[in-house]
């Protein structure tokens, strides 16, 4: 499988792996957490889309609550095809982690 | 649940997005951004949540969420229909078309440079600190009545000046010199400035390596980044010293600080920098000296004083108290100085530009612009007639007049971006070419500056508008079935292309003939009748420090060479206010020896020479020349007259002889009083003039052996006499090459619009055209007819473009003392070649059409 993804498309890609039926401020909050940085919504927006039209994740609209003015969240849930990209990518590094030799960067 | 919080997110943003997001994603963006907006408030304060909310609506926008407005597809829609016509019709019509770019591309090329060069010359010296309160001090001296204003001062007057007038807040004092340096295994003649410190305050130095420190020390000396590259020393320059040639020996000055190099638009550049302080220890006169200007001074006013009050004052400081000199000191602004002609050239300053120059460069330029925009409309009413049948089913077919004209506009935009984007290839192509011309380095990076981006939309906008305003118009309003018909014919359009063809061609004429004037005047200088003759004259330039007295050893050596006819020495010519008792004037005085005169081929018209005076036993001669006796009118004869010029301790002179006029300074002014002695005791020698039988490049080597053997490493310069002289004429030189660049684009482009008009002139006749072949008619016939309808136009533009032309022409002559009068040449010939132009135009065209068979254009309708 020849798909490239890029590093912050990677890296929701695997919160909606983590999280199912996600939505937009629910990936922003968790990947502050994560990553103590903060993103914008914008951002993560394209990315989902982005996610979206490679099949990688599939979404549905949520139920309205308050504190959205009433309005309903898109909801997002990544599909087989993502987790196995994101599968295949993970088993790629860690078989180049495996050849890295320790001893040279280790901080010992 | 909680319950809402009091504080909601900014009205307009939210507004915003929803006014501009398409419906689909709008629901998601707005619900996550009010959500995160609550959450937000919660952690970080509501400036902090409004804030981010502001930013992630706006960062929300993207080319897919847009909303599409009915009106923005339809805009497209209409906008590429029309760019498809017109890329269509500009392809059909290819061969005008391509006319049209290229005229515009290089109308276009030409404004540019003429905006890029106006655009340097006019920020020179901008760079300077705090620029709009400097000022250089000059003395302006009274030569009865030639009044000369000195750009120098004093060391000690300046002092006085910043001690006593507290406007003045400081001053930089500096000067210039040269000396020979080494540079490896050679060596070079290096320039440099000798200057205070403040004046690297001035320039605002920015230093990459080192620091200038107190800049007291008399050993020490500050370069700039390219001349630490050219001496090897990037990097380390710190390490290294410059070595410079002070007589006999070098002496060595250790550098302390690399600046980066000054920009190139200034009147004020150095690669090598010394303290002030060898100024002062070269001679003790320099610290004391009330009188000697030599010295380069830049004064900083503060802010808010008044110009005139602190120049008053300046002016009672030197005329009064201890100074009491009879000078007037004048204050420039720095920023005036490179411009004006006004001021003289200064010590340490580079030599000015020339605001004539710009003048002509934009004037040309502009005439170009104008003359291929011209071309465009013409070729646009004329081809826009023939179009008439388009325009005409458009119009049935419903299109609005605002849709004609929307379809004439765009093509005409279309034109001038391609014609843009030709141009700046163009101007890669020519930069070279006008670098040299103006002797600045121009390149595609000054082009791409700041103001480029809105430059070329104003340029685009101003053509396309100008260009095709006038014919989209004239088109739009057409009246269809009368055009159908073929009854309507554009009558205002044939006089507005006529009017059009005559500005062009007064323009093409005004160029050729200044063109003209500008050559003949040149070539009339440079073979002007000089009253001497240095053909076969070297100028051997000595190193300053060496021109105290000519090494005999040199002389010897270069006696042996057999091409040297004679050999004579000169320290140049010196001004002196002369005065007698019923006349006072400016005379120059040369001290020369024995073979001057035979040297520079100036003939003794009465009396006797220098050397048969001496052997006669007068000790006082003098020679006058023919203006020198102008001022003394009573006088028959004036051997044997005595005057008072001061010689060899003697308050008088006696003339033994007089030497025709020649123009020793070149022939822009009158010739001066003049007059020559021999005092061989006071020679101070600093060139040496030989006159050989050989070429130059000849007798070059032989001339280097004789210099090497004495001189060197110093190196050997010469210069012919004949080069100098022409070098006087750079300016008309480049002001004669400008102008012929000009007129021959312009006649070039002229003729290519007046090629199409006649061309489609023939296509809206060629009816009439094969109904006058089929009875007969042969080439002369027609021709005649085509002639007929553009003789009239080209006539007119001669006697305008003619008249203005020698206007301008004479207007320019009057600023010389020795000049051509405008002739029947600088007439004629713009003439001939208009009409040249237009014969061989009209008879070119009219030979194409009558190879074609005539029945095949009377078989259509």
């Amino acid at each position: 499988m020849n798909l490239q993804l890029g590093v912050l498309e990677e890296i929701i890609l695997l919160i909606l792996l983590a999280n199912e039926n996600t939505y937009g401020v629910e990936i922003a909050k968790e990947y502050e957490s994560q990553f103590s940085q903060s993103i914008s919504l914008p951002a993560i927006h394209v990315v989902l889309k982005r996610l979206e039209k490679k099949n990688l994740v599939k979404s549905r609209m949520g139920e309205p609550t308050a504190e959205r003015g009433g309005r309903r969240k898109r909801i997002y849930q990544a599909t087989k095809e993502g987790y196995r990209i994101a599968h295949s990518l993970h088993e790629k590094r860690s078989n180049l982690w495996r050849v890295i030799p320790d001893f040279s960067f280790s901080p010992i | 649940m909680k319950s809402p919080p009091p504080i909601h997110p900014p009205k307009w943003a939210d507004r915003l997005l929803e006014g501009f997001c398409k419906k689909e994603y709008l629901e998601e963006i707005q619900g996550d951004l009010y959500e995160s907006f609550y959450w937000r408030l919660e952690e970080r304060g509501a400036r902090y949540a409004k804030w981010k909310f502001i930013k992630e609506t706006l960062l929300s926008f993207r080319w897919s969420n847009l909303k599409t407005f009915k009106f923005m597809d339809q805009l497209l829609t209409l906008l590429k229909s029309h760019l498809k016509t017109g890329w269509r019709f500009l392809w059909k019509t290819r061969g005008f078309s391509s006319i049209n770019i290229i005229g515009l591309s290089v109308g276009i090329v030409f404004s540019w440079f003429a905006y890029i060069y106006a655009k340097d010359q006019l920020s020179y010296n901008k760079h300077l600190y705090d620029v709009e309160n400097l000022y250089r001090m000059s003395m302006q001296l009274e030569m009865f009545g030639n009044q000369i204003n000195f750009p120098g001062c004093s060391h000690v007057t300046i002092d006085q000046i910043v001690k006593t007038i507290p406007e003045v807040e400081s001053a930089a004092r500096f000067t210039d010199d040269h000396a020979i340096m080494q540079l490896g295994n050679s060596t070079i003649d290096q320039d440099f400035l000798i200057a205070e410190k403040q004046l690297l305050t001035y320039l605002n130095l920015e230093f990459v390596e080192g620091d200038p420190g107190e800049f007291t020390a008399p050993k020490q000396a500050i370069i700039s980044e390219s001349f630490a590259y050219k001496l090897g020393l990037r990097g380390n320059a710190l390490d290294g010293n410059i070595q410079l040639l002070d007589s006999t020996t070098y002496v060595s000055y250790k550098i302390t600080g690399v600046y980066k190099n000054i920009p190139t638009n200034t009147s004020l550049n150095a690669d090598l920098i010394l303290p002030y302080s060898n100024y002062l220890n070269k001679s003790a006169e320099n610290a004391t000296s009330r009188t000697n200007f030599d010295l380069s001074t830049i004064l900083q006013f503060s802010a808010n004083s008044n110009r005139e009050i602190v120049y008053s004052k300046i002016n009672k400081l030197i005329q009064t108290g201890e100074n009491n000199s009879q000078y007037i000191a004048n204050i420039q602004p720095i920023k005036d100085i490179h411009l004006s002609t006004e001021y003289w050239p200064a010590k340490g300053f580079l030599p000015g530009g020339n605001g004539q120059l710009i003048w002509f460069i934009v004037i040309a330029g502009v005439f170009c612009l104008v003359i291929s925009i011209i071309n465009y409309a013409n070729f646009s009413i004329s081809l826009y007639i023939n179009r008439a049948r388009e325009v005409a089913v458009r119009k049935i077919m419903g299109s609005a007049n605002s849709g004609v004209f929307q379809q004439l506009m765009t093509e005409s935009f279309l034109t001038t971006l391609i014609a843009t984007i030709i141009s700046i290839g163009l101007f890669t192509l020519i930069a070279p070419q006008f670098s040299l011309l103006v002797e600045k380095e121009f390149t595609l990076s000054d082009l791409f500056t700041l103001e480029f981006i809105p430059g070329v939309v104003a340029i685009i906008f101003f053509i396309a508008i100008i260009s095709g305003l006038y014919p989209s118009f004239l088109l739009s309003k057409f009246q269809i079935l009368k055009a159908l018909k073929g009854i309507q014919k554009i009558g205002k359009g044939k006089y507005v292309t006529q009017t059009l063809l005559i500005i062009q061609f007064s323009m093409s004429v005004i160029l050729i003939c200044c063109m003209l004037t500008f050559k003949s005047q040149l070539n009339y200088m440079l073979s002007f009748d000089r009253g001497y003759n240095v053909e076969g004259v070297l100028n051997i330039g000595l190193p300053l420090g060496m021109n105290e007295s000519l090494n005999p050893a040199l002389i010897n050596n270069l006696q042996q060479i057999p091409e040297i006819s004679s050999m004579t020495s000169s320290n140049g010519y010196s001004m002196t206010n002369y005065q007698d008792s019923d006349t006072k004037f400016s005379l120059l005085y040369l001290n020369i020896d024995s073979s001057f005169i035979d040297l520079m081929g100036i003939s003794l018209i009465a009396g006797e020479s220098l050397k048969e005076a001496k052997d006669n036993g007068i000790s006082n001669a003098v020679l006058v020349n023919e203006s020198f006796l102008k001022n003394y009118p009573n006088i028959k004869n004036p051997i044997g007259h005595n005057i008072p010029f001061k010689q060899k301790g003697q308050n008088s002179s006696v003339i033994v002889g007089v030497v025709r006029n020649y123009y020793a300074l070149g022939p822009k002014g009158d010739v001066e009083p003049l007059a020559f002695f021999s005092d061989e005791s006071k020679r101070n020698v600093y060139s040496l003039l030989i006159k050989s039988s050989a070429d130059r490049f000849t007798i070059e080597d032989k001339l280097k052996s004789a210099w090497d053997e004495i001189y060197a490493p110093i190196p050997f310069q010469s210069t012919s006499l004949e080069a100098e002289y022409n070098k006087k004429f750079d300016h008309e030189a480049k002001v004669a090459t400008i102008a012929g660049t000009g007129s021959v684009i312009a006649i070039f482009i002229a003729s290519f619009g007046l090629l199409g008009l006649v061309g489609l002139t023939i296509q809206r006749k060629l009816k009439e055209v094969s109904v006058r072949r089929v009875l007969g008619a042969g080439i002369n016939n027609i021709s005649t007819m085509l002639l007929k309808s553009f003789l009239g136009p080209i006539a007119i533009s001669l006697v305008v473009g003619l008249s203005v032309g020698t206007y301008l022409a004479d207007d320019w002559l009057s600023n010389y003392t020795n000049s051509i009068h405008v002739g029947w040449q600088e007439l004629t010939v713009p003439a001939m070649i208009i009409l040249i132009v237009l014969i061989s135009i009209i008879f070119t065209q009219a030979l194409r059409v009558t190879k074609n068979n005539p029945i095949i254009h009377l078989k259509d309708d």
